[in-house]
């Protein structure tokens, strides 16, 4: 029988290192998943998942046994991300001129006929990266909690240690800039 | 273009991509591998790994010193005294101490 996360946690704590093994299989295929949310080439998503573990191991201490170690562990991925995107803020594409043809085909169906838009078509999720490779680190955060995995506010002041009320002024910002950038996706394509 | 419904679009097609959970082969390895470095690295062992390295240059350059110190020393130049370190440096140092003694004799 595999011995349990709390187990595991309580060996490691006690200076067996080589217990935090099990710990990092168990979780690391959710903690990519993540990760890939947020950054688009794999050697950035694997220095997130690194940094991940490396902080969890460090601060292993602090966690409290109170609630699920995968709540802990996937709060403090979360976190590394929101790092990752601030210290690459600079990296942000501003503009929409280099879009592939599928990109623009799809957006002008979508201008033709915007019910029949095929949201699983690749160029729809390719166009959605740029869009989120275009917000504030904080913005695109809460629009990814919020708008598309569908978390609720207290879920989110939860991962983010943001309040309530914040994390609801946080995501009418993030609204108003997507909104923003598609009207500008709009005029710089059909203007 | 009806900005709210692109938006609305785009993003039921990103709640639609649902990322990959595929890890690296024996990336759990890479990760045991940093932390051991890490906690093998306390300031005490790092603390000794610098007082090894700089001993060991110290005590270098103190044996070509000695060497230096206690070489054959050109008789020669040793009986001249010309372009002896010992005696330029004994000439630099009481120099001042020289002067000073010989004006004070002139004032006698």
């Amino acid at each position: 029988m595999e011995p349990t996360d709390p187990e595991l946690i309580a060996a490691v704590l006690k200076g067996d290192a080589s217990s935090f093994e099990p710990l990092i299989v168990r979780y690391q295929p959710r903690v990519f998943a993540t990760a890939r949310r947020y950054a688009r080439r794999e050697s950035e998503v694997e220095d997130i998942v690194q940094e991940v573990f490396m902080k969890a191991f460090q601060k292993l201490s602090s966690f409290r046994g109170d609630a699920p170690f995968e709540h802990w562990l996937m709060r403090m991925a979360v976190r590394v991300c929101f790092d990752f995107l601030r210290g690459h803020q600079r990296n942000r594409e501003q503009t929409f001129t280099e879009l592939s043809h599928e990109e623009e085909d799809w957006l002008e169906r979508f201008q033709a006929d915007p019910d029949s838009a095929d949201e699983e078509a690749a160029a729809a999720k390719a166009l959605i990266e740029r869009v989120m490779d275009q917000l504030s680190p904080a913005n695109r955060l809460v629009i990814q909690l919020l708008e598309i995995e569908e978390k609720s506010v207290k879920e989110i002041s939860e991962i983010t240690g943001w309040s309530g009320p914040l994390v609801k002024v946080r995501a009418f910002r993030a609204r108003a800039e997507m909104k923003k950038i598609l009207s500008r996706l709009g005029a710089e394509k059909y203007l | 273009m009806d900005a709210d419904k692109l938006r609305n679009t785009l993003v039921k097609a990103a709640q639609k991509q649902t990322p990959s959970e595929h890890v690296p082969y024996a990336f759990e390895r890479r990760i045991m591998a940093r932390l051991r470095g890490r906690v093998v690295e306390d300031p005490w062992t790092l603390w000794g790994r610098w007082l090894w390295r700089s001993a060991m240059s110290f005590g270098v350059v103190a044996i070509a010193c000695g060497l230096w110190g206690f070489g054959p020393v050109d008789q020669n130049l040793a009986a001249t005294g010309e372009d002896d370190l010992s005696a330029h440096l004994e000439q630099s140092l009481y120099a001042s101490a020289a002067d000073h003694a010989d004006q004070i004799e002139e004032t006698w």
